[in-house]
């Protein structure tokens, strides 16, 4: 059956097909939900910035035999706002696909209606696993692909007394629990465990706890104005304190990226964070990203993984709708899983089993200029494991105390 | 707060008892995720290979004699995949002795937790029965207790706390409980606990 024989289910909405329809380029209605206001506005932008600018390529690139044509909304990081939202997409604009969420909590109220209407959700944030979801594309990290490998290279180089820090929701809660897994399967211990309710930046109490119980680093999952308050302080906190001082006991990261350096200022300088790509790799992707952004955003503009992760996923949709001819997800997912695109991230795959891309995490650390030096790279792209089928705790805690032994660098 | 692991099922196999239908095969896509092979069948089980961790079956149309065990004590967990409510339907499933169940139609979220509810209750169930089947013994062999603590009180002239107290470093000694270590002693080995002075009996004290 091609999808043009195929029944009209909604009146012409959504069921978009452009075989034997060459007079003028088809509208593809395409949600796009990211909270551009509230407590992690600076993510939410760059997360708009980079669909749009993937939206306007496609739209101005005569390859594609249709245009999309967004359908823009900010809950303003208010969770009461992302069901009425999507639903409003799905329901009365047409829409198939929803580029969005930032929160595991947004993505979680968003699912149901996706279901619900069997449309397909876009998420491409880092995200704490456990979660396979037929209707979402999962293309940012997952635990084997941030929290693992990030522990993978500080444990044996900074020490295994571990203070785990959060945001009061899943993200903070289940990161951190992977955290506590991989420091007691090397044979760490976290000596600290706090967290801050959205929005708060009641961080006072946390640095003198971290004062008190002196880790040999910190993993900050704390989310938006609660990071950066808690990142001032600590920043602070090793003028009087060498024991703060980023070379003697680093904050690390998992979701920290350029999109928030340069609002945080100098307090970032010398933190460690993880991400499957930072705008300072040096290859030919990169750097033509690079141009593409700065002619869009101006030459002063930085992209973050969230950026790049965003306009990924609409270059990855219009790439599947022209492979198949149709915005149905069953034929988008189809032709999707056999897509090897390039990408800023060089050739993406999302695989079929999992709904997850296969990626490669890099580790970087802030500079003063608000870019990330980029200290390891693991070679080929990783599998996402979104459940840590493949993940062998003992095996972990072995190699990190095998190369404890060689890495371990010199405490002050 | 103590580690909690993160649960595996890498290797292991599932039976679905229920019609195969595009739900049936989500739920197997689902499983597959996790590392988990499904073996389908319906209407019967006719036998469960030791190498099945777990039973998924049709709750709404099950019906006694669906299982190759003897009724409610299965020997691994069961989850009962539901889409009545029907209190006979619950009543009949209850009785079965399910570790959990999954709403259908089964959707991708769902199936994860399910398995690890399942998996932990039935290890629960299992480490209670066997708690219990332990108390039960130890119930039982009480009069034992009484007995030989009213022997050494006869033989030695103690008072019950001293007596027990005896007996118990003697149990201990032998990594048995209480009750299995008198269970097999008789007066003899009762006096040999005794100072040798003692036991004679007819020694005095001192």
């Amino acid at each position: 059956m091609t999808p043009q024989s195929r029944p009209d289910r909604r009146d012409g909405f959504g069921a978009f097909s452009f075989w034997g329809m060459a007079l003028a380029p088809a509208e593809i209605p395409l949600g796009i939900l990211y909270s551009v206001t509230g407590t992690y506005s600076l993510i939410g932008r760059a997360c708009l910035d980079g669909a749009r600018l993937g939206l306007e390529e496609v739209n101005s690139d005569p390859r594609y035999p249709f245009r999309f044509r967004p359908e823009i909304e900010d809950p303003g990081a208010n969770i009461d706002h992302y069901l009425a939202f999507s639903e409003a997409m799905l329901r009365e604009r047409g829409c198939r696909h929803i580029i969005g969420t930032i929160t595991s909590i947004g993505r979680k109220e968003v699912i149901p209606v996706i279901e619900k209407y069997d449309a397909l959700l876009w998420y491409m944030c880092p995200y704490e696993g456990f979660e396979c979801c037929e209707n979402v594309i999962y293309s940012g990290a997952c635990p084997n692909q941030h929290i693992v490998p990030l522990f993978r290279y500080l444990l044996p180089r900074y020490g295994k007394r571990v203070y785990l820090v959060g945001s009061n929701y899943i993200w903070g809660w289940e990161t951190n629990r992977t955290a506590r897994e991989l420091v007691q399967a090397s044979g760490g211990e976290v000596v600290g465990e706090r967290y801050l309710a959205f929005s708060s930046q009641d961080v006072a109490r946390l640095i003198e706890d971290i004062r008190d119980q002196r880790p040999d680093f910190v993993l900050n999952n704390l989310v938006g104005t609660s990071s950066y308050a808690f990142l001032a302080a600590y920043h602070e906190a090793a003028r009087g304190d060498a024991s703060f001082a980023p070379e003697n006991r680093p904050v690390v990261s998992c979701n920290l990226t350029e999109a928030e350096l340069d609002s945080i200022g100098p307090a970032a300088e010398g933190l460690i964070s993880t991400a499957i790509y930072f705008d300072s790799l040096d290859n030919p992707a990169s750097r033509d990203f690079r141009r593409r952004v700065a002619a869009r955003f101006g030459a002063g503009r930085r992209s973050s993984v969230y950026l790049v992760n965003s306009y990924i996923a609409v270059k990855l949709l219009a790439e599947a709708i022209l492979a198949c001819g149709s915005d149905e997800i069953e034929a988008v997912k189809a032709a999707l899983f056999e897509l090897a695109l390039e990408t800023p991230l060089g050739p993406t795959r999302i695989d079929s089993g999992t709904n997850h891309a296969a990626l490669r995490p890099y580790i970087g650390r802030a500079e003063a200029d608000g870019s990330f030096k980029v200290i390891e790279a693991v070679p080929p792209p990783i599998a996402a494991d979104p459940y840590l089928v493949d993940f062998d705790a003992r095996a972990f805690g072995a190699e990190v105390n095998r190369r404890s032994a060689t890495q371990l660098r010199v405490v002050k | 707060m103590t580690g909690f692991r993160t649960p595996n099922f890498r290797g292991w196999q599932v039976v679905v008892l229920h019609r195969e239908d595009a739900g049936m095969h989500r739920l197997a896509r689902q499983l597959e995720r996790f590392g988990v092979t499904c073996h389908f069948a319906w209407p019967r089980l006719e036998s469960l290979d030791p190498a099945v961790k777990a039973v998924f079956f049709d709750g709404d149309s099950g019906f006694d004699g669906l299982f190759p065990w003897p009724s409610g004590q299965p020997p691994v967990p069961l989850i009962a995949l539901m889409r009545s409510e029907a209190p006979g339907r619950l009543e009949w499933v209850l009785a079965q002795g399910i570790s959990s169940h999954l709403i259908k139609p089964v959707q991708s979220t769902g199936v994860y937790s399910a398995l690890v509810l399942a998996s932990h209750s039935f290890d629960q169930a299992q480490q209670q029965q066997a708690r219990i089947e332990a108390l039960k013994t130890r119930l039982r062999l009480r009069p034992e207790v009484i007995r030989a603590v009213l022997t050494v009180m006869r033989l030695d002239a103690l008072d019950e706390d001293k007596a027990f107290a005896c007996i118990r470093a003697a149990a201990m000694e032998r990594r048995l409980t209480v009750e299995a270590f008198c269970a097999t002693a008789d007066e003899a080995s009762l006096r040999a606990l005794l100072p040798r002075r003692r036991r004679g009996g007819g020694l005095g004290r001192a």
